[in-house]
């Protein structure tokens, strides 16, 4: 893969970032909300415009940014504030090690840098989503980075639209419900994308939905993290004894 | 430099730090076997965490959140097209919400 990137994008990098753009556009009915509500309780923190839109260029991570402004604007010692922001998002680690095996090889630096600052729970879940498909054809980093940019763009301009017009959406619209459709439509895709391992999946999904809820209490959102880990170790645990599953170097050729 | 930046600088290298450090690399950190086929259940376990804390966990409204799942799975089931199964739920909640005089 690392030939289509020597001289910028080639064709077909071309045409796969295309295709995760139009993958990951759906996405933009949930995060405008999102945005406006950051950019609205940035502004109620007290933070400027520049502020709140460098936290945004920076960190690009929505949820972090939120536990960062209400911290803020309790007082809380800038130790404390960052170590939470951290732990908050230490579940791109996971993601990390999870997309790591499925993006291309020998990529220039600029790119893996890149790639890295893109990664959300939403570029996770929609590019992802495309990679288990049997039937991927796309440039993985090309169409990765499709998929997240409508996030990014997306995130940025409704930041600043929040902290200038504050919250303006009626409650009555059921914007909030986006994020978690997108992500539902993303998780029925997963789970039937490849019917010979659906009983370890749908144990995977049930441990990891369930214990998401039981671990809710624990701080820094280590609930999800935790859940997590019940899915996968429940996912291994059906199947193992099963023939081998290939792994995401057995996929399809990039 | 103020204190604020100081912490913006802390925290976005600190989440850049975690985004980097299987990402960042030029080949992927060899691992075990049976850790590659756990890694598989990964992206399910993850997606599965999000949506039911989401949908159960989301606050006042769960009847509302639990129809529009129900209507948005079945799309996403038989249509398969993700703008419809989104707004399709959203369309279900609003509706919920709107005629059911119980629902917030």
């Amino acid at each position: 893969m690392g030939e289509e990137w020597d001289n910028g994008p080639g064709p077909r990098a071309r045409a796969s970032f295309a295709a995760g753009l139009a993958k990951g556009s759906p996405i933009l009915i949930g995060i405008l909300p999102f945005g406006l509500i950051y950019g609205a309780a940035a502004k109620a923190a007290g933070l400027s415009l520049p502020d709140t839109v460098l936290m945004s260029l920076t960190v690009f991570a929505g949820s972090s940014q939120l536990v960062f402004v209400g911290l803020w604007q309790e007082g809380v010692n800038a130790f404390a504030l960052t170590f939470t922001v951290v732990v908050v998002n230490l579940r791109l680690l996971i993601y990390g090690s999870s997309l790591a095996p499925f993006l291309g090889r020998n990529e220039p630096l600029p790119l893996r840098v890149l790639r890295s600052y893109a990664l959300t729970d939403e570029s996770y879940a929609i590019s992802m989503a495309g990679f288990v498909n049997p039937g991927f054809r796309h440039s993985r980093t090309a169409y990765y980075l499709g998929c997240a940019f409508p996030t990014w763009i997306g995130w940025q301009c409704s930041g600043i639209m929040g902290h200038l017009a504050g919250s303006a959406l009626p409650e009555s619209v059921p914007l909030r419900m986006a994020v978690p459709l997108v992500f539902l439509s993303l998780l029925v895709s997963v789970l039937s994308a490849s019917p010979s391992k659906a009983a370890s999946k749908a144990a995977a999904a049930l441990g990891a939905g369930l214990s998401a809820i039981l671990l809710s209490g624990l701080p820094y959102n280590l609930g999800l993290i935790a859940a997590i880990a019940v899915g996968v170790l429940m996912g291994s645990l059906v199947s193992m004894g099963r023939p081998s599953v290939p792994g995401p170097g057995a996929g399809p050729k990039r | 430099m103020s204190a604020f930046l100081a912490c913006v600088l802390v925290a976005s290298a600190g989440t850049l730090a975690l985004r980097l450090f299987f990402l960042g690399r030029d080949e992927p950190v060899p691992s075990p076997d049976m850790l590659r086929a756990a890694m598989e259940h990964l992206p399910v376990s993850i997606l599965s965490a999000l949506v039911f804390r989401e949908f159960i966990l989301g606050g006042p409204g769960l009847t509302a959140r639990l129809f529009s799942a129900s209507v948005a799975v079945l799309l996403a089931l038989t249509l398969r097209k993700d703008i419809v199964t989104i707004l399709g739920g959203l369309l279900a909640y609003w509706a919920f919400t709107a005629l059911s005089p119980l629902s917030p």
